[in-house]
């Protein structure tokens, strides 16, 4: 069990700033997931992690050890890529057979013709190593055959196979899911999770996917721009976000966020309809940004007036799209299919009680809690 | 040759005036192509007076007939009875050593073609994969030695091989093609369309830089190997220019091409029969090789398209 820490990492291609010192502690066994939309920095701070880029500035400890100027094979940690990166013109047992022997063999063991003669004995025992591995991954029928042959699942399953025989220090997954098709995807993300619980070993997941995210990490860092804005449980982060932009982040369908104001009274209001929000805002006044999730939101007697102009049945649940006056953005909002009016609709909106999150115009967050314990203290 | 392109099996047969046209033009092309391998299959089947007088055909006669040069050695005319086409090879066989030119031909080109891999492959490699300083203005000088000529530089090239004392050396016909920038250039296309994620995995399971090439690389380069061999092989193996000039002496150093010098003109004149049967043996290696990687060449020129 090995603590994994990055330490002020910092990172720009040419003039564009990638990471903005990142400073992240892995815990030992956790499943961590670095989540964002593209291009906010995670797959590069991964990739400084496994040693495949140098960052500009900054530390990468594995063990209270700092790695920063380790190569990669030597730091211990074993990467799935989203494109598998499988060897294409080897067997799928040569293929998890080529990181032990680059490992575990010398130099003239390695080399083609003389190698297998000299290392016999070694290779044998590593050879069964690749069969156990894959018979935990159940692949071991494919172990003959080349990665064209195989499926997009069967492929992933190699490629984490290929992973686990080192049994590295920690399992580094770069959107290992997202060329499997979607019925594949949800598969797999229980299987990982399952495999993470076996193994007991460090998983860092990259993801821009943050169902994925919600679905199999103990933690999750939300990042964007160059920074982690959040680091913490799903249910935490999903519940108690941050900032407006973690909050438009996390969560499908998306929050709504609405421009509201909190008047004069201190109390909270969106086109002059009073949200419940059982605190007096005292010493903010002014616009704010609401935060409505599609569950905290119900039709109710009073409430936004609007119109349904869309409507989205699961099945389980349907979302109304809700087109209010004055609102840019229709609202989105989660009914139970018995209660849900049809399309064109008219309908009122209103915001189940303590729900609402408001956010201060810089995007950061107002506490409610905090803020009502501050009136009772 | 017409037969081939004729739909002839083709369920209906529809007159098409474009399709017609495209045919004539195509076949024409062909025609032009294949008149002198025509010719050159021809006359190594003639006997002389028959390549001389244009008569016989395709195949000739094959009538024996009396070989002079035999009658002049002294030999009693009834034994220098031969039939054309054994009278064409045999002299090709026997009056210069052919086989050894042959043996020389694939020695040669294949030491080139070794080098040239050994070179292309690395500089292709870091090309197209590693970021480094210049690497921009390298691949520019790639691409500006592709537009230099041989012929512009022959002359440079046997100065320095001669002052190296080079000339008539196996290494004066190696030596000047070890550097293919049209390999490297080919290769690092190539390259470009593997995946980043590929090379980061042979990283990350302790492969060194070299060993991604020998190890990685080059097995998914295979295709385009081929493509690269079938250039640089028919380019050495046909090529007549450079050996000319650096082989001069040493008549054991030849290669194939030259061989033919061996029937040009002397005083008892032109000696075409044996002439193109040396050529039909040239040829024949290639035509052949190609036709077995004609599959892999194809593919090869088409990497553009491949993912």
């Amino acid at each position: 069990m090995t603590e994994i820490a990055l330490r002020g990492i910092a990172k720009s291609f040419g003039e564009t700033p990638v990471l903005n010192g990142v400073d992240l502690t892995v815990r030992p066994g956790e499943f961590l997931t670095l989540v964002g939309p593209s291009g906010c920095g995670k797959s590069t701070l991964l990739r400084i992690l496994a040693g495949l880029e140098a960052a500009d500035a900054g530390q990468v400890q594995i063990g209270g050890q700092d790695v920063t100027t380790v190569r990669p094979a030597a730091r211990n940690l074993a990467m799935v890529f989203q494109s598998y990166a499988l060897y294409p013109h080897l067997s799928v047992a040569d293929n998890m057979l080529t990181p032990l022997k680059l490992r575990d063999l010398g130099r003239v063991e390695n080399l083609p013709l003389i190698g297998p003669l000299v290392s016999r004995g070694k290779r044998a025992g590593l050879r069964a190593e690749v069969q156990r591995t894959a018979e935990i991954l159940k692949i071991d029928h494919l172990l003959g055959r080349k990665p064209g042959q195989l499926s997009g699942g069967q492929r992933q399953r190699v490629a984490l196979g290929r992973a686990m025989v080192r049994q590295p220090v920690a399992f580094l997954m770069d959107e290992p899911l997202s060329n499997l098709d979607a019925a594949l995807r949800v598969h797999m993300r229980a299987e990982l999770s399952q495999l993470h619980r076996s193994l007991g070993t460090t998983f860092i997941y990259v993801t821009h996917d943050q169902a994925e995210a919600l679905t199999m990490s103990d933690r999750m860092a939300v990042m964007m721009g160059g920074d982690i804005l959040q680091l913490g449980a799903p249910g935490a982060i999903y519940d108690d976000p941050d900032t407006v932009q973690v909050a438009g982040f996390i969560g499908s369908p998306k929050i709504n966020l609405i421009p509201g104001e909190v008047d004069g009274a201190g109390a909270l209001r969106i086109l002059g309809y009073r949200v419940p929000v059982d605190m007096e805002l005292r010493n903010t006044r002014g616009p704010v940004t609401v935060g409505l999730r599609p569950e905290h939101l119900t039709p109710a007697a009073n409430g936004l007036a609007g119109r349904v102009v869309h409507r989205e049945n699961l099945g389980s649940d349907v979302f109304l799209h809700v087109g209010v006056e004055g609102l840019e953005q229709p609202l989105t909002m989660r009914v139970p299919p018995a209660q849900a009016p049809a399309a064109g609709a008219p309908i009122r909106c209103a915001a189940k009680q303590d729900c609402a999150m408001i956010f201060a115009p810089g995007g950061k967050r107002l506490r409610l809690p905090q803020a009502r314990t501050a009136v009772v203290a | 040759m017409s037969e081939a392109t004729v739909p002839v099996a083709a369920p209906v047969v529809r007159f098409s005036t474009t399709e017609t046209l495209k045919h004539v033009v195509l076949i024409l092309g062909a025609v032009i192509v294949l008149l002198p391998f025509y010719v050159m299959v021809s006359y190594a089947l003639k006997s002389p007076a028959e390549i001389m007088q244009g008569t016989g055909g395709f195949f000739g006669s094959q009538e024996p007939f009396r070989d002079e040069y035999c009658v002049k050695l002294g030999n009693p005319a009834d034994d220098c009875l031969v039939t054309p086409i054994a009278y064409n090879f045999t002299t090709a066989f026997g009056k210069a050593p052919l086989l050894r030119y042959l043996l020389n031909g694939v020695v040669v080109t294949g030491m080139i073609f070794l080098i040239q891999v050994l070179v292309a492959l690395p500089c292709a490699y870091a090309l197209a994969k590693l970021r480094f300083w210049g690497r921009e203005a390298v691949f520019g000088l790639v691409l500006f030695c592709l537009l230099i000529p041989v012929h512009a530089i022959a002359l440079p090239l046997y100065i320095m091989l001669a002052k190296l004392g080079l000339t008539n050396t196996y290494a004066a016909l190696v030596v000047p093609w070890t550097i293919s920038v049209f390999g490297i250039f080919l290769m690092r296309q190539f390259f470009m369309t593997v995946p980043d994620d590929l090379i980061d995995a042979a990283r990350m399971d302790g492969m060194t830089e070299f060993s991604i090439i020998w190890r990685v690389m080059l097995p998914t380069a295979v295709p385009a190997l081929m493509a690269f061999a079938i250039f640089s092989v028919v380019a050495h193996w046909n090529d007549y220019f450079w050996p000319r000039i650096v082989i001069t002496g040493d008549r054991s150093l030849f290669t194939p091409p030259l061989g033919m010098r061996e029937f040009k003109g002397d005083v008892d004149g032109d000696n075409f029969g044996p002439m193109m049967a040396t050529a039909l043996v040239i040829v024949t290696p290639l035509v052949v090789a190609f036709l077995l990687a004609q599959r892999r060449f194809i593919e090869g020129i088409t990497l553009s398209g491949m993912k």
